[in-house]
């Protein structure tokens, strides 16, 4: 079916050149005539490709700009102050530092509990709705709508249970702070995989595990599991770990 | 020179809808998260130049998806790059054929995005053969393509910057004339309507 529609007419619409009227009948047409509607988005895919590859050329230039700084090596400008005040200097930066620490650490003291390291390194995982089994489905479906006590009830009454749902049982576990059960949830994994050439959520587990131990309160099993975790450069979640706090964990080993 | 400026994901998401700030929001999520997603791509069998191609794919790629309000903020900007990215990855690994047990693991594993962004993807695989069938467009139809749909500018202000047309009527039937070429372009690429066909099914 050809309708009564020329291309110009299509772009007037996609440019927003029509006038009201034009406009409310076209977008009629456009729900009665599937001809139509295909030929609009076609030409709407056209323009948002045309968009797409000017902003490509922008990120481009800035993704030049980043890699270029990457590779520059850092200046340093270094000041060499007179003779006579090199002791005067020496102890003003000494003085202004012992301050600075001290107060760094009383506040950092003061500020670091388990949870707030927890949460400064917690990353939300997102998992994808594409399984086989209605019940895996619906496990999944649940965990994205964030409703994590059905996940659990769901996930207990699941007869057989593979690395995927222990997966998902211990971030719900882990967003409904419970993370005995969490440490739990992953320890399976880790024993699943142990047990099989097919293993899932390696390194998710590593990390999750050692977060888990976290917020647990478990500090000396979370410092184990960060170290194996960076010293593996490989490995995934490899600068999650480095940029967890090692002056923060000693801090927890002290409190907790 | 730039002065580097922080966001909060609102703030982020609000900066790169305007386009005064998008060049440095564009910045902070090269400084922010760049490490972290090139990370991901060196671990899961990729190079660094494949990293490079991904994480461009990536931001771009999110950068339409909040232009077009379909980011919804239900998770942090860090964790939908992450899952963008993988997603891009993944296209790519499974284009390639790796036949890598480990990716295939991974494919497994594959995070799903909320369904417009994750149809956003899908799109954009076919406006890479739209932007390729653009090229083959002569020099005058690609700069005036560019300046209606990339760079927003009315017609007056691109009369003033191609002088060659006498004024914005003449610009506005040279704009059609264009797009319409390339619409002929795409019509006859074969794979392109099978593209495109299976995403509008599959966004219902």
């Amino acid at each position: 079916m050809q309708d009564n529609y020329s291309d110009e007419n299509i772009i007037q619409y996609i440019d927003d050149e029509m006038t009201v009227d034009e406009k409310q009948a076209f977008e009629k047409l456009l729900q009665e005539d599937a001809v139509l509607y295909g030929r609009y988005q076609f030409m709407l895919a056209a323009k948002q490709a045309i968009r797409s590859k000017g902003l490509k050329e922008q990120v481009g230039k800035i993704h030049q700009e980043y890699m270029q700084s990457l590779n520059r090596p850092a200046v340093a400008t270094t000041h060499i102050p007179r003779k006579h005040s090199i002791f005067k200097a020496f102890m003003r930066v000494a003085a202004v530092l012992i301050l600075a620490v001290s107060g760094y650490g009383v506040f950092e003291f003061g500020t670091t509990n388990n949870n707030s390291l927890y949460e400064s390194s917690f990353i939300d995982y997102q998992i994808e709705v594409v399984r086989g089994a209605e019940q895996s489905q619906q496990i999944d479906s649940l965990y994205n709508a964030k409703n994590y006590n059905a996940v659990i009830t769901a996930f207990n009454a699941k007869t057989q249970k593979d690395q995927r749902d222990y997966f998902i049982a211990a971030q719900s576990y882990l967003h409904l702070d419970k993370p005995e059960e969490a440490i739990s949830a992953f320890q399976q994994i880790e024993k699943l995989n142990a047990a099989t050439d097919s293993k899932y959520f390696v390194d998710e587990t590593d990390f999750y595990l050692a977060l888990a131990y976290i917020k647990a309160g478990r500090i000396s099993e979370a410092e184990k599991q960060l170290n194996t975790i960076t010293s593996n450069k490989q490995h995934l979640f490899y600068s999650n770990a480095k940029n967890i706090s090692r002056v923060k964990l000693e801090i927890l080993q002290i409190k907790n | 020179m730039h002065v580097e400026r922080s966001y909060s994901d609102a703030g982020l998401v609000n900066a790169l809808k305007d386009p005064a700030e998008m060049n440095a929001a564009i910045r902070f999520v090269y400084r922010e998260y760049y490490g972290m997603l090139e990370n991901y791509v060196l671990n899961n069998s990729g190079s660094r130049d494949d990293a490079a191609d991904v994480v461009q794919e990536t931001i771009v790629a999110f950068i339409e998806i909040v232009e077009q309000g379909k980011f919804r903020g239900e998770s942090s900007i860090k964790s939908f790059l992450f899952a963008i990215t993988r997603n891009v990855w993944l296209t790519e690994l499974r284009k390639r054929g790796s036949a890598d047990n480990r990716n295939k693991n991974f494919e497994k594993e594959k995070d799903i995005l909320d369904e417009g962004a994750a149809n956003h993807l899908i799109k954009r695989e076919y406006f890479l053969v739209i932007q390729q069938l653009f090229e083959k467009l002569g020099d005058k139809c690609r700069q005036l393509l560019m300046m209606v749909y990339y760079e927003n500018l009315s017609m007056s202000e691109i009369v003033d910057q191609m002088p060659g047309y006498q004024n914005e009527q003449v610009l506005r039937n040279k704009k059609y004339k264009c797009m319409k070429q390339l619409e002929q372009m795409m019509q006859g690429n074969e794979t392109l309507r099978i593209q495109f066909k299976n995403a509008l099914k599959n966004a219902g």
